[in-house]
């Protein structure tokens, strides 16, 4: 919104703009959570950088047992939403249902990222014994690499 | 879309039948090539165009070379684009929180526990899970008559 009305943008802002369109040009998949997709359901006919945006991106469905993983993840302090966000980088698929989970979560929330880092050796733990429990396709599942969106556009610089 | 119909010329059912190709696989091939031609096609980006260049150009054109007007409606309860660009970094997380906590809401009630996957695999995930029926390591598969070992 802001780059169409010429108003400066934030680094964050900057940054996110950098790695679609660098994701883009390399072909990588991109993919946002379905509630902030339903949010933007409301403003697709009448907004156009939304419109554009819906249509670069793909939502990530939650997988079986996304809910329960969300729980476990709460127990490591993390938000509830921040929870169901990790959780689907874990237990996420696409509409067709093809795969389960993603190689990396990019966000703007750097107490997400300190606290996944801080306690990631505890959190796989707590995942290979769940997966102990669990049927295939969904003891395969893997955790994703967290990091800051600003992090992955410096490396692609 | 409800009424689309396309005519599978005989030789090729013809063809479809005598390799014993099910009616769900043909379905699921039809499916995949018209979700890939019905993905919308994107200008690309110019030579030694950046990321702001680009995307402002796209929505640029989108609206007929101007820039969106600032006094445009942009929410539904009347909030413009302006209003909506004005707000302070506080004002505007409270209201994408207030959002997301309904959407969450409602996509666990939509998924319950989740959907289910359907991972396509190497030949060797398939052997795998295919296993873990429970035909890996049965202790039958190893017992013979004969005796491990002989006793004096």
């Amino acid at each position: 919104m802001k780059s169409a009305q010429t108003i400066a943008l934030k680094p964050d802002e900057q940054s996110a703009l950098d790695v679609l369109f660098a994701y883009e040009l390399s072909g990588k998949r991109v993919f946002i959570v379905e509630a902030t997709s339903n949010i933007f359901k409301e403003w697709y006919e009448d907004v156009r950088e939304v419109r554009d945006f819906q249509n670069r991106v793909e939502i990530l469905v939650s997988a079986r047992y996304w809910r329960r993983w969300a729980r476990r993840l709460q127990e490591f302090g993390f938000t509830r939403e921040d929870a169901r966000v990790l959780s689907l980088g874990t237990f996420g698929t696409d509409n067709a249902k093809t795969f389960l989970g993603v190689a990396e979560i990019l966000t703007f929330d750097q107490p997400m990222v300190n606290l996944f880092a801080e306690r990631r050796k505890q959190i796989q733990q707590k995942l290979d014994a769940m997966k102990l429990n669990i049927e295939s396709p969904y003891n395969q599942a893997q955790l994703p690499d967290v990091r800051l969106v600003a992090a992955e556009a410096n490396k692609r610089k | 879309m409800d009424d689309f119909r396309i005519v599978v010329p005989q030789d090729v059912v013809r063809r479809l039948r005598a390799q014993k190709i099910s009616d769900a696989k043909i379905r699921r091939a039809v499916m995949t090539t018209l979700e890939e031609l019905a993905k919308p096609t994107r200008p690309k980006p110019r030579s030694g165009e950046t990321a702001v260049e680009y995307f402002r150009r796209i929505i640029l054109d989108m609206s007929g070379g101007k820039p969106p007007a600032l006094d445009e409606a942009f929410l539904k309860n009347g909030m413009t684009r302006g209003e909506y660009l004005a707000l302070g970094e506080e004002e505007e997380k409270a209201l994408w929180d207030k959002w997301h906590e309904e959407e969450w809401s409602t996509i666990e009630k939509k998924y319950g526990e989740g959907v289910d996957v359907r991972l396509k695999g190497s030949p060797r995930q398939k052997r795998r899970a295919k296993d873990s029926k429970g035909t890996r390591e049965k202790r039958s598969n190893y017992r013979t008559q004969a005796r491990r070992t002989k006793r004096a």
